[in-house]
């Protein structure tokens, strides 16, 4: 994020002086129908919307009658986390869990939707730098277990995070998912499967005029458990023993009241 | 009507798992066992992650074993001596057991150990009781006496040191084979999700040789304190108890049982093993189809650096 700042001052410096005026103070406002998702007994997923407003007029591509063109993209990224992937091999007849590479800062949650198609949005050199697409996500491998592998077959496991990820609708990609209307109003929908992870998620807003960011916003929503099921997450990981007692004696309670309620006789 | 299980954090169908409960909960009030050796395998083919499979199963083989230890502590049919030293083995065992656990976990191999236990554990034992059920059921019909193993004479186990008098029992005998029996169940209870009364039943009853009135009673009040015990140990070490689910699995569960003694009393015993046999084994083929099938997907993903 940091560098992402960095990065659109440095392009600003650069390009500001080339532009016309209106680039420069080119407004943008977004914000989500709800900024905290809250995962109750009964979640089996959620859905935000993100909406808002630029002040001046899109020139999208189909608009033939505009010289630039303009481009939203939008990207959500939910906390990051270390996964360990193992590649299954078969061993006298049974398939066996043999190589494992762990990777580190693997978003939990990716999602991006855009106007366009991204190529023909903004440079792939910037695509990769900003790690928009989830064939694009740095996701570096710092521990290999066990046994070699070749870079190729490094690549495959990084493949296989995307690609499990997306099965389980925790990744995706949506060209055209930004929906326009009168080229100042754009909202998107954001879905979110009941295996989402919780914690602090990062919603980008970028506003690409022929192919340079020239406005961007962000916004923080969370996901939290809360209720019942905080309440005993958070008893079972801060409290590990406690909860693990509690769990008993729930258990002998439930199995005396059983030997009352059915006494023969 | 779906239900979110805060530990396993996935959503389940809240009939699926009742119903699962009741099933099996019915299955073990007809036969007189636990049941946790086909509900871990149940919850797994749910797609529940097989260690909190194992871990919420302990928990509600501990509230199935405590309601029938209640039931045979008021009818004094335990002997808390031989109770005891079974403990002691249990409490061994199921600490080596979720050592051994935590480890496989680490090392991704938890999964593939577990259906590895199931395959060779219900594959022997489902074979046995088949092989013996139509024996007896082939003895009944030409109108022969169900033949009864006559009460041996000494062997090697009386042979052994640390003898101790085990008076509810009646037995003087060592120490070493009930604490081993123990022990051995103790680590099946923290690595595959049972009670193991389904193993420790017979060894009492053919090794130790102890009254079979005493025999379940002493069972279960061992069983309810292993099964607390790896409760706790897998709660401290692998965050994988879901209370949500154990709450779930404990009342369907329940009533299950109260159905199952009903229909089981009026079945003939030979029929029930014979039946119970075949969904040991038809488990056991589903185990062992997922073994030695390619998988669709070679690759899978686990959070943490797993080291």
């Amino acid at each position: 994020m940091i560098r992402f700042r960095t990065l659109l001052s440095l392009t600003a410096l650069v390009i500001l002086p080339f532009l016309s005026a209106p680039a420069v103070s080119e407004k943008l406002s977004v914000n989500l129908t709800t900024h905290q998702v809250a995962i109750t007994s009964n979640f089996t997923g959620a859905t935000i919307t993100l909406f808002g407003a630029i002040q001046q007029p899109l020139a999208t591509s189909d608009d033939d009658t505009e010289a630039r063109q303009d481009d939203l993209i939008v990207i959500v990224r939910g906390p990051s986390e270390d996964i360990t992937v193992r590649r299954k091999e078969r061993v006298a007849g049974i398939w066996v869990n043999r190589a494992a590479v762990t990777f580190t800062n693997v978003p939990g949650f990716y999602y991006v939707a855009s106007t366009n198609k991204l190529e023909n949005v903004i440079s792939e050199h910037t695509l990769n730098r900003e790690e928009i697409g989830t064939t694009r996500l740095t996701l570096s491998a710092p521990f290999i277990h066990n046994t070699s592998l070749t870079e190729e077959e490094i690549a495959d496991f990084r493949a296989a995070i995307v690609s499990e990820k997306t099965r389980e609708r925790l990744y995706g990609e949506a060209e055209g998912g930004v929906f326009l209307q009168d080229k100042t109003l754009f909202s998107m929908r954001i879905n979110i499967p009941a295996n989402v992870p919780v914690g602090d998620y990062l919603v980008r807003v970028l506003l690409v005029r022929d192919g340079v960011v020239v406005s961007s916003k962000s916004l923080r929503p969370s996901v939290n458990k809360t209720g019942i099921e905080r309440m005993l997450y958070r008893f079972a990981h801060n409290w590990p023993l406690l909860y693990g007692l509690s769990a008993v004696f729930v258990a002998l309670f439930a199995g005396w009241a059983a030997s009352v309620i059915f006494r023969r006789g | 009507m779906q239900i979110y299980l805060p530990i396993a954090e996935m959503s389940v169908n809240i009939f699926l798992i009742l119903g699962m409960g009741a099933a099996v909960g019915l299955i073990s009030g007809m036969f007189g066992i636990g049941g946790g050796f086909l509900m871990t395998p149940f919850l797994i083919f749910t797609g529940l992650p097989p260690s909190v499979a194992v871990a919420t199963e302990v928990n509600q083989i501990m509230a199935t074993s405590a309601s029938g230890a209640f039931a045979h502590w008021r009818r004094r049919s335990i002997d808390f001596k031989m109770g005891f030293v079974l403990l002691v083995g249990g409490v061994i065992g199921s600490i080596a057991g979720v050592a051994l656990f935590s480890w496989l976990k680490s090392k991704g191999q938890v999964d593939l150990f577990i259906s590895l236990s199931y395959v060779l554990f219900l594959g022997v034992i489902g074979s046995l009781m088949f092989a013996e059920s139509v024996q007896t059921i082939r003895r009944t019909r030409q109108g022969l006496p169900a033949g009864r193993r006559k009460p041996g004479s000494h062997t090697w186990i009386h042979g052994l040191p640390f003898k101790m008098r085990f008076r509810r029992s009646k037995l003087y005998i060592s120490a070493i084979p009930p604490l081993a029996i123990g022990a051995v169940v103790g680590v099946l209870a923290a690595v595959m999700g049972i009670g193991g009364g389904f193993i420790m039943v017979p060894a009492m009853i053919y090794l130790l040789r102890m009254p079979t009135n005493v025999v379940v009673g002493t069972s279960l009040f061992q069983v309810v304190f292993v099964t607390g015990l790896v409760t706790v140990l897998h709660a401290v070490n692998t965050q994988t108890v879901d209370a949500i689910l154990a709450l779930m699995l404990i009342v369907g569960g329940v009533v299950g049982a109260q159905f199952g003694v009903r229909v089981g009393e009026k079945m003939k015993s030979e029929h029930l093993r014979a039946l119970l046999a075949l969904i040991v084994l038809g488990v056991c083929f589903k185990l062992i189809l997922g073994l030695i099938l390619q998988p669709d997907i070679l690759f899978s993903l686990t959070r943490g650096d797993g080291l």
